[in-house]
């Protein structure tokens, strides 16, 4: 019989060769080709509809809008990626001239899930939120005489594992900033409300190396594409409540520039699992 | 990513495993099909070549070993790269990828006898030792040019030229020693 040499080669794959770049439209091309030929409907993107909303209010009944502007940006996407291996990430501050100035390693050995964002590297200006409806008191963070503020939190008196709820509001950085949410995590379900699109998370931290306060925990995300805001609602309360506090916030631009003091750092790493402090 | 938790999530039918396995292995397979169809094909009919490759994972996902997945795909994308150049009779990349004439016995299917044949041919490019088998394997197995596999290795092509003769020669005495009459005149 003839063989070509190239058939008899097969099975020699040199497993440990590394080829081709990154390319991810083309990745994204190929799965959707494949999904189709599967008969498999492809995850919807966590994009947004484009709107033109200065406030958003998030009760579904009296949603208002407060005002427009038309914000030329090309839009925020968020990446959620379910993990079940140890994540290693960095912070990364360099000075004017470029050269790393402060480097610390960061192991999260229980993470469960990689939030990351792609988008323009400007801000837009931070979102605040007042609540109009909190299962308990706040017993951390300030607002001002009308009730807006960036941050809001029970933490349970500090003493039990429970922390109720924390409800904070930030903007998303693109490219080398990830967060994490520990434990193993279980996406619930996801929505879109108006401009905003709506993952809830629930995660299990009992198989945790570390010790965590709580066994479980929740997550209602809410995610601005066109803005790239996050604002989120955690904590050891039931999802149903947490997502009660969210359809209850109301949102808008605080007029302040984003994260005015973190101009040097070109990558960092964090979580957003309830704690104290 | 652990490739066997990967795996037993595939064989669960957990779709979000394959778009993983997309991410992580489509610049290594679009490489693979490149050296063999592109030219003369199009990057789109790389790019379907591709595809057929994960398509046929999700159909055969219970039959990939763990620790086995990288070169199940490349062996897979390979095959349909090939195949694509066949369909449109066009000629294959390789100067010097020889037909050999191999004298079997008559009464062994061809499947069995191919198997056969691919692992003595393992055992001979293993003999080789290191950098010749890779040299070998990225010639013969993902069809990268002399030129190119000089450039990676830091060689010149001249070295990477005989060290491939050698391979052809190991190739042929493997063969023959192990009862398979092998002739060409090239080798």
């Amino acid at each position: 019989m003839k063989i070509r040499i190239s058939d008899l080669m097969d099975y020699n794959c040199p497993e440990s060769v590394s080829l081709g770049a990154r390319d991810k439209d083309m990745a994204r091309r190929i799965e959707s080709t494949v999904m189709k030929k599967i008969g498999v409907e492809q995850p919807k993107p966590h994009r947004i509809r484009k709107k033109t909303l200065r406030t958003l209010l998030l009760a579904a009944v009296i949603a208002a809008l407060l005002g427009t502007a038309a914000y030329a940006v090309s839009g925020w996407f968020m990446n959620m990626k379910k993990t079940d291996e140890p994540v290693t990430g960095y912070w990364r501050a360099v000075d004017a001239a470029g050269r790393l100035t402060d480097e610390q390693k960061i192991i999260f050995p229980d993470a469960g899930m990689i939030l990351s964002f792609e988008g323009p590297k400007e801000r837009m200006n931070r979102p605040e939120f007042r609540c109009w409806y909190l299962p308990s008191e706040a017993s951390f963070g300030y607002t001002d005489e009308e009730g807006w503020t960036q941050y809001l939190s029970d933490q349970g008196g500090g003493t039990g594992p429970e922390i109720p709820y924390i409800v904070s509001a930030g903007n998303v950085r693109a490219g080398n900033f990830k967060t994490v949410i520990n434990g193993d995590v279980t996406l619930v379900k996801e929505e879109d409300w108006g401009d905003w699109h709506i993952t809830m998370l629930t995660s299990d931290y009992t198989g945790c190396e570390g010790r965590w306060l709580y066994e479980r925990a929740n997550f209602v995300l809410l995610f601005n594409a066109e803005k790239g805001w996050l604002v989120s609602v955690t904590g050891t309360d039931p999802l149903d409540t947490l997502e009660h506090i969210a359809r209850e916030l109301e949102i808008r631009d605080s007029g302040e520039p984003a994260f005015d003091g973190e101009n040097n750092m070109v990558e960092s790493i964090g979580m957003i699992d309830p704690g104290r402090g | 990513m652990n490739e066997q938790r990967l795996l037993r999530r595939l064989r669960e039918s957990d779709t979000e495993a394959l778009s993983e396995i997309i991410a992580l292995y489509t610049p290594y397979l679009f490489a693979v099909a490149c050296n063999i169809m592109d030219p003369p094909l199009a990057r789109e009919d790389v790019e379907e070549a591709v595809s057929d490759a994960f398509v046929k994972l999700w159909t055969h996902r219970d039959e990939v070993a763990p620790g086995k997945l990288k070169p199940w795909l490349a062996a897979v994308t390979r095959n349909l790269a090939k195949d694509a150049l066949r369909a449109w009779k066009l000629a294959e990349p390789l100067d010097d990828d020889d037909f050999l004439e191999i004298a079997a016995p008559g009464d062994m299917e061809e499947d069995v006898l191919r198997a056969e044949l691919s692992a003595i041919a393992r055992e001979a490019v293993d003999s080789l030792g290191e950098p010749d088998g890779e040299i070998f394997r990225r010639h013969y197995f993902l069809y990268q040019k002399t030129e190119e596999i000089a450039a990676v290795l830091n060689m010149n092509g001249a070295t990477v030229r005989t060290k491939l003769r050698r391979g052809r020669e190991r190739l042929r005495d493997f063969f023959t020693e192990r009862g398979y009459c092998c002739e060409n005149p090239n080798l």
